[in-house]
């Protein structure tokens, strides 16, 4: 359905995506996980076209086949929203103030989808329920104000499946929400995805949620995909040195902090920080911290190896 | 960087002209503005008298320019001293809060409420009509201006998380009000303030106009005004000159703070 | 040797009249809360928005005072001495904020924002400044630089390189590691532990992630609506929560069971 291949996002202080392949097919549920600058909101934002113009693009992506790479700001339009849909962070920001949520939800269902206004305020209600917000028709007529954190983000999702879309793209959807709250979005958007046969692309830094909500995981760092495969497998069992590292660095709930001479464990840590987009290495964009590392491993970029597709020098040679 | 916006750039180069024309008077203009030629008055603009002469026979290049200075100079004064004051009470009101913040801003609404002319020509009946009168009256309409704005401003800096650190660290409120609380207000200040100056130019001019500001020998673009009033049958040009001059300077000012406005809000909005 | 003692803490704030005759509605932000913290040791705050737990962090820190209850520091109760006697006393207890980006003035030279504690105690003391920085792990030569040229991370250390300078006794927490990537969290968390172990550090901190607070902390306090849910050593309310609320933010952690 939808399909990137090699899609490199260039600027000129240096490339926020390097040579990303992806391939979603209805129902399919992935996640994106990654930290600051992976590069992981840049890929969401070439599945919506939405790169910003100072960046070249190379690379491939074709949805049911057509080229939509160097496509135009109207093509694109006419995907946006109708066969992808996008919901970001902020609930507290997305929606209009001045607007009852009803109305928001309604103008693209009468923009794209030509329907009159009674006919969109009862679709309105339909998907209110579906994504479960009780009594909906009174909540039709709310403004956002009157909404919880929660209930605004579920609104900001049924204004994405306003047009039933096919792919649903959730970039950090839980990160601005309570604990509790998140876990129900979480379900909620697992639910729309098998019910409407929609996939769906979680992308979060959370990785319980991610795992809890996809079935495919593809890890992210410095705008290269280090390794992708089952959640399960990956989660558990990582094998690209920066997955590892990751993992691992983990708060463990299990782990309390002090063992019998009183003095406390530390967290496994990744040393160093994540350079910035111009001083990256030509290479493998991990070089600098990574426990494995060799000479080459800066200058020459890895090829993606193995059944997880990592990228790393290391495991090619079979090594880690 | 963005490019910056058109009305900076005009506004910008109309004030570069206004102040360097009245910087340059102080050391040279064509002729003595004072310099009396009754036989040679109405002159038409030539290649002595740039502009031509007016009723007395004085240069008008001459008396525009030295006009510049005084209208500067008052604007100056009169936005100095009305911005200290106001800013101090603004950040007194923001920093004690409570009562005196009320107090201060009611005290504020009162002079809103008070009109310039009315205390202008209040001092003059007083104390005698002079620029001093002027600048000063100028300077009390500005008072309550930068008191809301400073107060405003303030109180938004007062809730953010580094004078939270400051007052953890045990930091007087005068401290942080110095350090933190002052530089953080300067750009709506600064903003501000350069609004005020177009208002204050047009203000002198009204007052000068009404023979409330500058007196005989010191010329400004509001006496020059009101001295062609009468004359405007004989020699029109004598009141479009200081009019057109005073539409220079305020528009010069005006933009130039709108176009600061313009490039200290939206990118601090981005640096976010 | 307790360090940090709190009784029956209460905040209400009244909220905007919804009727012209009536009482206007209050809104009770905290409701009865006390704990202990002891030096050396980490009490951990967790609850969701709106639980009373920021409210709490400011009344601690002496930011606002609690209509019922007390803060008693050291045995001194906060609340009750005048304003130049509590600015004398700020030293020993002090404060990181969740977001690394607002905490710090921008128009400052971290140097100088590092600095502010000693300055406002009359002390000009370079090289406690640079030995602040050695010991959040970075280099003395960045006291120089200006914030947005740091990454969240670091602009964090530099927040936590100003509340240590002092060698306080007490550090509040809010919510200092929330809005940092899982790595960067984790180096952060580690060098919170080393202070500790360093300064001898009671902490309170504050966090609605059940998971960070299992990493560091030696006793929990659960707060719902202003209120205490729970309040005991992380490994009993871990392993045994006594509320389906607690239970709940354990699966939202990541909890299989």
């Amino acid at each position: 359905m939808f399909e990137m291949n090699d899609m490199t996002v260039r600027f000129a202080i240096g490339e926020a995506l390097r040579g990303a392949s992806l391939r979603v097919a209805p129902g399919d549920r992935i996640g994106i996980v990654g930290e600051s600058g992976s590069g992981k909101s840049m890929l969401a934002a070439c599945l919506m076209g939405m790169v910003p113009d100072a960046a070249t693009l190379s690379g491939t992506l074709t949805i049911d086949g057509t080229d939509m790479t160097q496509a135009s700001e109207a093509a694109w339009q006419a995907i946006r929203a109708r066969r992808a849909a996008m919901i970001f962070q902020e609930p507290m920001t997305a929606l209009n103030p001045l607007r009852r949520v009803g109305d928001t939800v309604a103008e693209p269902m009468r923009v794209h989808l030509g329907m009159r206004k009674a006919q969109a305020r009862d679709r309105v209600a339909t998907l209110f329920d579906e994504v479960g917000i009780p009594d909906p028709a009174a909540r039709l007529r709310m403004f956002p104000h009157e909404l919880s954190g929660g209930q605004r983000q579920r609104v900001l999702i049924a204004l994405a499946l306003a047009c039933d879309p096919e792919l649903l793209i959730a970039d950090e959807p839980t990160t601005a929400l309570d604990a509790n709250v998140a876990l129900k979005i979480t379900d909620l958007l697992v639910h729309l995805s098998r019910s409407r046969n929609m996939a769906l692309v979680f992308i979060s830094h959370d990785l319980a949620a991610v795992a809890r909500a996809t079935t495919e995981i593809a890890v992210m760092y410095g705008g290269d995909i280090v390794e992708r495969g089952p959640t399960a497998d990956v989660l558990a069992d990582p094998v690209h040195p920066y997955s590892q590292g990751l993992l691992a660095a983990r708060p463990d709930l299990r782990a309390f902090p002090r063992d019998a001479d009183g003095s406390r464990r530390r967290l496994p840590t990744i040393p160093g920080t994540v350079p910035p987009l111009h001083a990256m290495a030509r290479g493998c964009r991990f070089s600098g911290r990574c426990p494995v590392e060799r000479n080459a491993c800066a200058s020459v970029k890895p090829a993606p190896v193995g059944p997880r597709q990592a990228t790393c020098h290391a495991l090619s040679r079979g090594v880690a | 960087m963005r490019p910056l916006p058109a009305n900076f750039i005009i506004g910008a180069a109309l004030v570069a002209v206004v102040i360097g024309v009245a910087a340059v008077s102080l050391i040279w203009t064509p002729h003595d503005p004072a310099d009396l030629d009754i036989r040679g008055k109405f002159g038409d603009p030539s290649a002595i008298n740039w502009l031509g002469t007016d009723q007395l026979g004085r240069d008008v290049v001459s008396q525009l320019m030295a006009a510049a200075r005084t209208s500067m100079a008052v604007a100056l004064g009169a936005v100095m001293l009305g911005g200290s004051v106001g800013v101090g009470l603004g950040l007194l009101a923001s920093a004690i809060g409570g009562w005196v913040e009320d107090s201060v801003m009611r005290l504020a609404d009162l002079g809103f409420a008070f009109p310039a002319l009315l205390f202008a020509i209040m001092l003059a009946a007083v104390f005698g009509p002079s620029l001093t009168n002027a600048v000063l009256a100028i300077a009390f309409i500005n008072i309550p201006v930068f008191a809301r704005v400073a107060r405003a401003a303030a109180n938004q800096i007062w809730t953010r998380e580094y004078v939270l650190a400051a007052r953890a660290a045990g930091m007087s409120k005068l401290a942080i009000t110095r350090d933190h609380i002052l530089p953080n207000i300067a750009a709506a200040v600064i903003v501000q303030a350069t609004i005020e100056f177009a208002v204050a130019i047009l203000a002198e001019a009204a007052l000068s106009y009404l023979g409330l500001g500058a007196q005989p020998p010191a010329s400004s673009w509001g006496r020059m005004l009101s001295e062609a009033q009468t004359l405007m049958y004989l020699a029109p040009e004598l009141a479009v000159y200081p009019g057109l001059c005073i539409v220079i300077a305020v528009l010069g000012f005006g933009l130039l703070g709108d176009g600061l406005r313009d490039i200290t809000d939206p990118r601090l909005a981005r640096a976010r | 040797m307790t360090l940090l003692k709190a009784n029956g803490l209460t905040r209400r704030y009244r909220l905007p009249r919804t009727t012209l005759l009536g009482a206007a509605p209050v809104l009770t932000a905290v409701d009865d809360v006390s704990f202990e913290i002891a030096a050396g040791q980490t009490l951990g705050v967790v609850g969701e928005s709106g639980s009373g737990k920021s409210t709490l962090a400011r009344m601690v820190m002496a930011f606002e005072a609690p209509d019922l209850g007390n803060v008693l520091f050291e045995g001194q109760d906060i609340h009750a001495l005048r304003a130049f006697e509590l600015r004398g006393l700020r030293p020993d207890f002090q404060m990181i904020f969740q977001d690394p980006f607002s905490s710090l003035d921008p128009r400052r030279k971290v140097g100088w924002s590092i600095a502010e504690p000693l300055r406002a105690m009359g002390i000009a003391a370079p090289d406690q400044v640079a030995d602040a920085f050695a010991q959040v792990g970075l280099h003395p030569d960045d006291g120089d630089k200006y914030p947005h040229e740091f990454s969240g991370g670091q602009r964090q250390r530099i927040a936590i390189a100003r509340a240590i300078i002092t060698r306080p006794k007490l550090l509040v927490a809010d919510e200092a590691v929330s809005a940092l990537d899982v790595s960067v969290q984790a180096q952060i968390l580690n060098l919170l532990m080393d202070l500790q172990d360093a300064l001898g550090l009671g902490i309170l901190f504050i966090s609605h992630d059940l998971a960070v607070v299992a990493s560091i902390c030696d006793t929990v306090l659960v707060m719902q609506h202003g209120k205490t849910l729970e309040y005991g050593t992380a490994a009993d309310i871990l392993n045994n929560p006594g509320h389906s609320y607690t239970r709940s933010l354990l699966i939202a952690a990541g909890d299989e069971v």
